[in-house]
């Protein structure tokens, strides 16, 4: 299936669904963030979509839209398609449910959204930080970030 | 062996032990946080992160050519290729056409790098399982490699080799000949002394055959790829199913095997390695003339967008997620790394088998730190 069939088909099995097309991303398809888990059993699961292969999730972080959009990638082994599903949160806050009890490979992409941007994922069986040590304080990867130890290059 | 018959009568205490990070069979700085009931393992947990060098976060203060020794680091074990990701992702927001010898100079790259990177593999693998003539023979072949690559572009592990737009330099004369050279050295010693020391011996066959088995289906959750998952009997070559570069153009064929186990792991290594010359002696009839580099402005400004190119690295399915704002420097740049799924898949696999096992299983997934942890 390409983007546009993946989203007919979508939002035809979920009719509160309203999926979109990005404007950035060829290969990614907007939805709500409260739609995503029931997305993700759905294409895990359906057999025209059959997206098995969870390959990573990760974070874009937008201050000036105030918005921390996650990016979700899947690939289909048996039918050879890839999809990729964007989400916006909220900066302040920002919270999800967990897909790692559908693709148990989200489980390590997860902490590490949650590590590097702050992202809370609910229900997440073992959510703590994986490349900072206990206790950092702070979101790296978010554009604001700041610390003693960050020189800025003059330009 | 793979099976310990339980003394009903003995009594033993479960305990923790932190194998890592600095223990010389985790291959770096991985920690694995083991639950054992005397020799047997109960529960793992790793741990990963000791060698986050936040690449990324640099990645967002540099202009894009600046990335590229950057994009080596990710996997300094198989520095071509991670860098070709990276060069990659940026020519595609770019909409960059590169010259065909340029891509011919990435794929030999590649491959080299592939042999260099695998033999890496065979020689620590058996080092862990107690073989040190193996590794001995894997290091000295190595240098080989590393040689022809420092006559290239100076460089023994971090390349710095890729451009985008093609390669920093052309081959030197007379490169291929060392190279077809190297092949005819190389090829037959895979035989008659890599596989002829190890493959029937009983000890390096009881200790892998059967050992550390992964079922398909568990492999696909955990995100497992590249030649861990060929070894569960799926064909997920990045160069046959989404073919980049000229790859289309080669004829190669992907080896698979379907036990799963820890000796299937290492097997697939193997035939890799004959595929990698078969391919690279093609490279060499190929090799057109021509430009090696694709001219583009001196500050390189990227259209605003965003994509994802994924390659078959050594170790598997290494991507490149690339946002641009259109700006000198990227606005977000990811590596989805083959290592950080392998290590996520130890948790699941390292249960209720041997102590003396886990070093085995774990070599056996070629796993590398800094690439987990980028």
């Amino acid at each position: 299936m390409n983007r546009d069939e993946f989203i007919k088909a979508a939002n035809q099995a979920m009719p509160d669904l309203h999926a979109k097309a990005d404007t950035a991303n060829p290969d990614a398809i907007v939805v709500n963030s409260a739609d995503l888990h029931g997305l993700c059993l759905w294409m895990r699961d359906d057999p025209a979509a059959q997206l098995t292969y969870f390959e990573f999730v990760t974070a874009q972080d937008w201050p000036d839209r105030d918005e921390i959009v996650l990016v979700y990638s899947l690939y289909s082994h048996p039918l050879g398609h890839r999809l990729m599903v964007k989400t916006a949160l909220p900066r302040r806050d920002p919270q999800i449910e967990t897909v790692s009890d559908i693709w148990e490979g989200a489980n390590w992409s997860e902490r590490e959204v949650y590590d590097l941007f702050g992202v809370t994922f609910s229900r997440h069986p073992d959510l703590r930080r994986i490349m900072m040590f206990d206790g950092w304080e702070g979101y790296p990867l978010r554009k604001d970030y700041t610390h003693p130890n960050l020189i800025h290059r003059p330009e | 062996m793979s099976t310990f018959p339980p003394n009903p009568d003995l009594v033993t205490e479960e305990f923790e032990l932190k194998m890592g990070p600095h223990h010389p069979s985790t291959h770096g700085v991985l920690q694995l946080s083991l639950t054992l009931d005397g020799e047997r393992v109960v529960a793992c947990r790793p741990n990963v992160g000791f060698l986050h060098r936040s690449i990324e976060k640099i990645m967002e203060h540099r202009t894009y050519a600046q990335g590229v020794p950057l994009a080596d680091r990710v996997d300094y074990c198989s520095a071509m290729t991670s860098s070709l990701a990276y060069v990659m992702a940026v020519e595609k927001l770019l909409d960059l056409t590169i010259p065909p010898r340029a891509e011919y100079l990435r794929v030999i790259m590649s491959e080299l790098n592939r042999i260099a990177s695998h033999l890496l593999a065979y020689g620590t693998f058996t080092l862990d399982l107690g073989g040190t003539t193996p590794f001995l023979f894997g290091f000295r072949d190595r240098e080989k490699v590393l040689d022809l690559f420092e006559e290239t572009c100076g460089a023994r592990l971090l390349y710095n080799y890729m451009r985008i737009g093609g390669v920093a330099c052309d081959i030197k004369p007379g490169f291929l000949d060392r190279m077809i050279a190297f092949l005819d050295y190389w090829e037959p010693l895979l035989s008659s002394e890599y596989e002829a020391i190890i493959d029937e011996n009983p000890i390096f066959y009881n200790r892998t055959k059967g050992v550390g088995v992964l079922s398909q289906a568990d492999a696909l959750r955990y995100g497992v790829c590249g030649p861990n998952l060929r070894a569960c009997g799926l064909n997920n070559d990045i160069r046959k199913i989404e073919p980049y570069s000229v790859y289309p153009e080669l004829e190669f064929d992907v080896p698979i095997r379907t036990e799963g186990d820890t000796f299937a792991r290492y097997r697939i290594r193997m035939e890799e390695l004959r595929q990698s010359a078969r391919i690279l002696r093609q490279c060499a009839e190929k090799l057109p003339k021509g430009e090696y580099l694709a001219r583009q402005p001196y500050e390189l400004k990227v259209p605003a967008g965003e994509t994802y190119v994924r390659i078959e690295s050594s170790r598997g399915d290494l991507g490149c997620y690339l946002v641009s704002d259109g700006s000198e420097r990227p606005y977000r740049c990811k590596f989805r790394t083959p290592s950080f799924s392998h290590c996520s898949v130890f948790s699941h696999l390292f249960r209720d088998c041997l102590f003396s096992d886990i070093v085995a299983m774990s070599a056996s997934f070629d796993i590398v730190l800094p690439e987990t942890d980028r």
